[in-house]
C-alpha cells in the first residue's frame, strides 16, 4: 500500500481536563464525526494531513485521560514524540499553575521537543483570568511561542496547528541536514587520513 | 496509586450477551443487564473486546482459544475489568459469548464465575436468570477474606452453588491460585520475564503478542504486576481490538497486549520503536537493549539465578517476590531521601541518587524520571502524611533486607532518629509505624519457625496479635511457599528483627555500637543460601492450597491442573534455552 503523506508526525496534546483539548482536536480534525475512545482505553488521537511547501504532512494528536493526577509529567512521556501542544484555560488560573509546572518539566528533563503553549477559552473577555500579558512572558521565558485560541469561535485554531506542525517540519529537515553534513565529514575523514571504516553499530 | 477502584460497591456492573455472524465484522449485543445501563461508550465498544480478533473467527479462533475465556480491560480513570467466555457453539455460523464488567480485579473469581452464568442461563428462565443477576449485582461486599455467597435456589432446591471469599487486596499472586500468573508461568521463560522487567522498567511502548487470547491478557497483566510497589501509569490495554488496532501507533508508553493477526495487520514502520514480547514463541524484541544496557548487571544476575530454580522452587508468591526484592535492591533505601521541610514530607532525587552504590547509580538516575516511580513516591509521601501505615510486601521485604545488613541499618536507624528529632505528630506515627512493621516480622518469622508443615492457623491467636489492629494487609498468606517450612533462618532473622527494635527503642544511643556490622562490598541482593532453605523443595499440590479459599476449590484446582497439564509447560520448561 502506498503511503499517503510525505511525513507522519506524532504530537501530544497536554493540559488538565476542562480546558477544552477534546474541542481543540475536534475542530482540528478532519473526520467530526470520529468517535472518541478516551473513555474506554484512555487514550485517543486525531488525524489530519495538512500541506505545507507542497509536502504532504500527516498528524496524529494523541490525548490521554487523567493527566491531572500526574503532578510532575516525567520524560518518558514525551519520548516518542514531535511536538507538544500544551494547553490552558484563560478562565482558569489553576490550569495554567499546572502548566507551568509540566512545561519546566519538560524543559529540564527532556531532548529538544517542539512546543506550543495554547490558552483556550479565549472568547469571553469577561471571564478571562490568565492574562495575555502574563502568559506571553511566561512563553517568552520558555522560548515557546503563545496562541490565544477559541475552539468554540474557531479563533486562532489552524493557525496554532500549523504552527506547531511548521516548527516540527522545520526541525526535522533541520536535523536531517545536520546529519548529512556529519556523514560527509566522516566520509571526508574517512578519506584523507586512511583510517579503517569502523562498523556502524545501530 | 494504582487505577483499580477498590472501594466500588457493586461486585459487578454489567452483564452482557454478544453475537458475531460470520459475514459480520460488528457485534451484536443481545443482552444486558441492568437493562438501563448508562454507559453508551462502553456499549459501543464491548462487543469488540469480546471478539478482537480479525476473521475468521470461528473454526480456527476456537481451536486455537481451547479456554475459550480470558479477560481485558477498560481504562477510564479508573480500570474496569472485563471476563469473556465463549459459548461452545462451533457448528453454528454464530459465535456467542457473554461478558460481565467489573472493577474488581478478581480475576480467579469471575473467570469460574462466567461457567457458573453460562450454566444457569441454560437451566433456568430468563426471569429466574434476571433475578439472579439483580441479586449479584446487588450483593454487598464484604471485608477482605469473608466469604461472598452466590448460590441460585429456587423453590428450596439449590440450582447453582457458588461461593468465594473476598481476594486480598494487595498480597502477592501466587500459584497455582492466581490466573494470570500460572498461565505466566507456564508460558514465560525466565529470560523472557527478565526482558520483560527490564522493558517495564523503562517505561517502554510494549506489545505483547499471542495466538491466544488468555494467554496474552495474562501474561502481560501478570507481567505488569511484577512491578509492585509501583504500578503502570501508561495507556494499558491487556487485549486491543483489531478495530482499535491504530492505537499501536501511540507515541506514549503503553502495555499492549495484541492478536497475532491484529499485530500482522499494522504497518509496522509506523508503530515506531516498540519492545515486542511473542508470548508463543518467548523471542522478545527491544531495540533498546534493556536487559544489557539499562538494568544494572547484579539485579540480572539476580534474577537469572533464582528464576532458574525448579519449578517446585517457584511455586506460591515466590516469582513476584524475587522481582519484590530486586526492587527492594534498588528503591528500598528511597525512605533515606525523605525530609520534613516546610511543613511538608519532600522526597529528594539527588539526595536518593547521591546515596546509591556505583552499581546501581546509572539505573537509579533514569528510575527518579519515571512515571511510575514518581507516582509510588508520591503515594508513600501521602501515606506518611495521612498517618497511614507503610506495611505492604514490599515495606516488609525494605525491612528484611534492611535487617540483613548492618549497614543499612545503620543509615535506618539515622532516618529514624532524624524524623523523631522533630516532635512531630506525623513524625512519631511514622515512628510506630516502623516498630510495628518489626513486630509484625517478628510474628511472621516466629509463625515460620513455628511450622513444621501445613496446618491452619490459629484463628484465636492471630486476633490477639498486637498488630492485628495495625496491619491493614496481613502479610502472611497460608498458601505462600515463604510460610511453608521451618528453617534455620528464622531464628537469625528474629534476632536482627529483635536488634532493629532496639535501634528504635534506643534512638539516642551512638553509631558506634553498629559500625562493626558496616560492608560495603555487601551484595544487596544475594540473600546467601538461608533463604532459600525457606522455600519447600517438594510440596505436594494439594498443600498449596488456602485453606481459606473458596468451597469450590476442588474443581479450582482441578481447572488449574488440567491448565497446567494441557500446557504440558513444566515439562517443557526443562527444555527451555539455559542462561548463558
Amino acid at each position: 500500500m502506498a503511503r499517503d503523506y510525505d511525513h507522519l508526525f506524532k504530537l501530544l496534546i497536554i493540559g488538565d481536563s476542562g480546558v477544552g483539548k477534546s474541542s481543540l482536536l475536534i475542530r482540528f480534525s478532519d473526520n467530526t464525526f470520529s468517535g472518541s475512545y478516551i473513555t474506554t482505553i484512555g487514550v485517543d488521537f486525531k488525524i489530519r494531513t495538512v500541506v505545507i511547501g507542497g509536502e504532504r504532512v500527516k498528524l496524529q494528536i494523541w490525548d490521554t485521560a487523567g493527566q491531572e493526577r500526574f503532578r510532575t509529567i516525567t520524560n518518558t512521556y514525551y519520548r516518542g514524540t514531535h511536538g507538544v501542544i500544551v494547553v490552558y484555560d484563560v478562565t482558569n488560573g489553576e490550569s495554567f499553575a499546572n502548566v507551568k509546572r509540566w512545561l519546566q518539566e519538560i524543559d529540564s528533563n527532556c531532548e529538544v521537543v517542539n512546543k506550543v503553549l495554547v490558552g483556550n477559552k479565549n472568547d469571553d473577555p469577561q471571564r478571562k483570568v490568565v492574562l495575555t500579558e502574563d502568559a506571553q512572558r511566561f512563553a517568552e521565558q520558555m522560548g515557546i511561542p503563545l496562541y490565544e485560541t477559541s475552539a468554540k469561535d474557531n479563533l486562532n485554531v489552524e493557525e496554532m496547528f500549523l504552527a506547531i506542525t511548521e516548527k516540527v517540519l522545520r526541525h526535522k529537515k533541520q536535523t536531517q541536514r545536520q546529519q548529512n553534513d556529519q556523514n560527509d565529514d566522516r566520509i571526508k575523514i574517512n578519506n584523507t587520513s586512511g583510517i579503517k571504516k569502523k562498523k556502524k553499530c545501530c | 496509586m494504582n487505577r483499580i477502584c477498590s472501594n466500588a460497591n457493586s461486585l459487578i456492573e454489567l452483564y452482557c450477551e454478544l453475537e458475531l455472524n460470520k459475514q459480520d465484522t460488528q457485534p451484536k449485543v443481545t443482552k444486558i443487564y441492568p437493562e438501563d445501563y448508562k454507559d453508551d461508550e462502553i456499549l459501543k465498544i464491548i462487543g469488540h473486546f469480546c471478539f478482537p480478533c480479525i476473521l475468521p473467527y470461528r473454526d480456527e479462533y476456537f481451536r486455537s482459544n481451547p479456554s475459550q475465556s480470558f479477560s481485558f480491560v477498560l481504562t477510564n480513570e479508573m480500570m474496569k475489568f472485563g471476563f469473556c467466555r465463549y459459548e461452545r457453539s462451533v457448528e453454528s455460523s454464530v459465535a456467542k459469548a457473554i461478558v460481565i464488567l467489573s472493577f474488581h480485579p478478581w480475576h480467579d473469581v469471575f473467570l469460574k464465575f462466567l461457567n457458573v452464568l453460562i450454566d444457569l442461563r441454560k437451566k433456568v428462565h430468563e426471569k429466574q436468570f434476571d433475578s439472579y443477576l439483580h441479586m449479584t449485582l446487588n450483593k454487598i461486599i464484604p471485608r477482605e477474606q469473608t466469604p461472598i455467597n452466590l448460590t441460585f435456589s429456587s423453590n428450596g432446591i439449590i440450582l447453582q452453588e457458588f461461593t468465594f471469599r473476598r481476594p486480598p487486596n494487595r498480597q502477592l499472586p501466587s500459584i497455582p491460585e492466581n490466573h494470570n500468573l500460572n498461565l505466566f508461568y507456564n508460558y514465560i521463560e525466565p529470560k523472557t520475564m527478565i526482558e520483560i522487567f527490564a522493558a517495564l522498567l523503562a517505561e517502554r511502548r510494549i506489545i505483547f503478542v499471542s495466538q491466544n487470547l488468555d494467554k496474552l491478557s495474562s501474561c502481560l497483566q501478570a507481567s505488569c504486576s511484577l512491578i509492585q510497589p509501583m504500578y503502570w501509569q501508561h495507556i494499558y490495554i491487556p487485549i486491543l481490538p483489531a478495530k482499535l488496532k491504530d492505537y499501536l501507533l501511540a507515541p506514549i508508553p503503553f502495555c499492549v497486549g495484541c492478536h497475532q493477526s491484529v499485530f500482522n495487520s499494522v504497518r509496522q514502520e509506523e508503530i515506531g520503536e516498540v519492545v515486542v514480547v511473542n508470548c508463543d514463541t518467548n523471542i522478545v524484541i527491544n531495540p533498546y537493549k534493556d536487559v544489557t544496557e539499562t538494568l544494572p548487571q547484579e539485579i540480572v544476575n539476580y534474577l537469572k539465578k533464582n528464576l532458574s530454580n525448579s519449578p517446585a522452587d517457584l511455586r506460591g508468591d515466590r516469582i513476584p517476590r524475587i522481582f519484590l526484592s530486586s526492587l527492594v535492591t534498588l528503591i528500598g533505601t528511597y525512605r533515606d531521601a525523605i525530609s520534613y521541610q516546610e511543613h511538608k514530607m519532600k522526597f529528594s532525587n539527588e539526595v536518593f541518587i547521591q546515596s546509591q552504590s556505583p552499581q546501581y547509580k546509572p539505573f537509579v538516575e533514569k528510575v527518579v524520571h519515571l512515571q511510575i516511580f514518581q507516582q509510588f513516591i508520591e503515594e508513600r509521601l501521602n501515606l506518611i502524611e495521612t498517618n497511614s501505615e507503610l506495611t505492604d510486601e514490599f515495606e516488609i521485604e525494605v525491612e528484611l533486607q534492611a535487617a540483613k545488613m548492618g549497614r543499612k541499618s545503620n543509615q535506618y536507624k539515622e532516618f529514624i532518629r532524624n524524623i523523631k528529632g522533630k516532635a512531630n505528630p506525623v513524625m512519631k506515627n511514622a515512628v510506630k509505624t516502623v516498630k510495628a512493621t518489626c513486630k509484625e516480622l517478628k510474628l511472621k518469622i516466629k509463625d515460620k519457625s513455628d511450622k513444621t508443615e501445613f496446618h491452619l492457623p490459629n484463628s484465636n491467636n492471630s486476633k490477639d496479635n498486637i498488630c492485628q489492629n495495625v496491619f491493614t494487609q496481613p502479610a502472611y498468606t497460608p498458601s505462600s511457599s515463604s510460610s511453608s517450612t521451618s528453617s534455620p533462618a528464622s531464628s537469625s532473622n528474629m534476632n536482627i528483627l529483635q536488634e532493629i527494635e532496639g535501634i528504635l527503642n534506643a534512638s539516642n544511643s551512638t553509631n558506634g555500637s553498629d559500625s562493626s556490622k558496616e560492608k560495603e562490598d555487601f551484595n544487596l541482593i544475594d540473600f546467601g543460601d538461608d533463604n532459600e532453605e525457606s522455600i519447600p523443595t517438594n510440596v505436594p499440590r494439594n498443600n498449596l492450597l488456602d485453606p481459606f479459599e473458596c468451597v469450590d476449590n476442588s474443581d479450582l484446582l482441578s481447572d488449574v491442573i488440567k491448565e497446567l497439564d494441557k500446557s504440558t509447560s513444566i515439562a517443557s520448561r526443562q527444555n527451555w534455552t539455559k542462561f548463558d
